[in-house]
């Protein structure tokens, strides 16, 4: 036990989340969120785990940079991307960069945000994404 | 577990802090700065993460290296990707969870640097963090 006041933070009302994030395959498309998790008031998180992927499926007419991504945006604005996969290939199956880790215990205060996206610039094709993360929420 | 009768380091005043630079198409150029942050006085910050990748975007003539850092203490590299080749699309990324705590004054800073001539390249740098009293 802690020799602290407070109890530590998997004692304060403890929640886990998590986010699978499979994207199937997907057509060229702008810059799009696929999933946020905001925390809430009087709540922090520790993110445990992120992970991203991007794999291409169908060849595109004329290449452009698919990505998936995963930030973190304070309830000031400040960003900070977290991890990033992206694939710049038209051959069928090809796979980016898988990328996975756990980010030293991220902490997320409340109205911080940890949202995960994916972009393609390419013209025709398809392309499959995951973005995952797994976290810890807990009382303030 | 803290024997020390203190708070954890998250429930000192923690904040959030961060930085994200992304690059357009970039023509060579020196070892430049991107971005620098310091921990204040009185503060100490963990970080959590460390993430630099640079892409070929056009071809270089002839090539050289670029390379995209993040570094703490001006020469203690974090991460420091470094891209040799002049196929357009191809990728060095290199992310980490440093755990690091860095002590009032420490700085976390981001560099890109290409020595090719001609061409250009992609870079992307960012950390995060969480400041708390020291």
């Amino acid at each position: 036990m802690s020799m602290s006041a407070r109890p530590r933070a998997r004692d304060r009302n403890p929640l886990s989340l998590c986010e699978i994030g499979l994207v199937t395959p997907t057509s060229p498309h702008a810059l799009t969120q696929r999933w946020a998790y905001t925390v809430p008031a009087r709540r922090r998180a520790q993110v445990h785990h992120v992970f991203c992927r991007v794999v291409r499926v169908g060849g595109a007419a004329a290449l452009g940079l698919a990505v998936a991504r995963v930030q973190r945006t304070t309830a000031g604005g400040s960003v900070a991307q977290i991890l990033r996969s992206r694939i710049y290939s038209t051959v069928s199956s090809t796979v980016g960069q898988i990328v996975g880790w756990g980010p030293g215990a991220l902490l997320l205060n409340p109205g911080d945000t940890l949202a995960g996206a994916t972009s393609d610039a390419s013209t025709g094709g398809t392309v499959s994404y995951q973005l995952s993360y797994t976290a810890m929420e807990f009382d303030l | 577990m803290s024997m020390s009768g203190r708070p954890e380091w998250y429930d000192r005043n923690p904040l959030a802090v961060g930085a994200l630079y992304e690059s357009g198409a970039l023509a060579p150029h020196a070892t430049t700065q991107r971005f620098i942050y310091t921990v204040p006085a009185g503060r100490r910050a963990v970080i959590h993460s460390a993430l630099a990748a640079v892409m070929r975007d056009t071809a270089a003539a002839p090539l050289g290296s670029a390379q995209a850092l993040v570094t703490t203490d001006v020469s203690a590299r974090f991460t420091a990707p470094q891209l040799r080749d002049n196929t357009v699309g191809a990728v060095a990324q290199q992310v980490l969870a440093p755990g690091a705590i860095l002590p009032a004054g420490g700085v976390v800073e981001g560099y890109t640097t290409d020595n090719s001539t001609g061409g250009t390249c992609l870079f992307w740098l960012s950390f995060s963090a969480t400041e708390f009293d020291a």
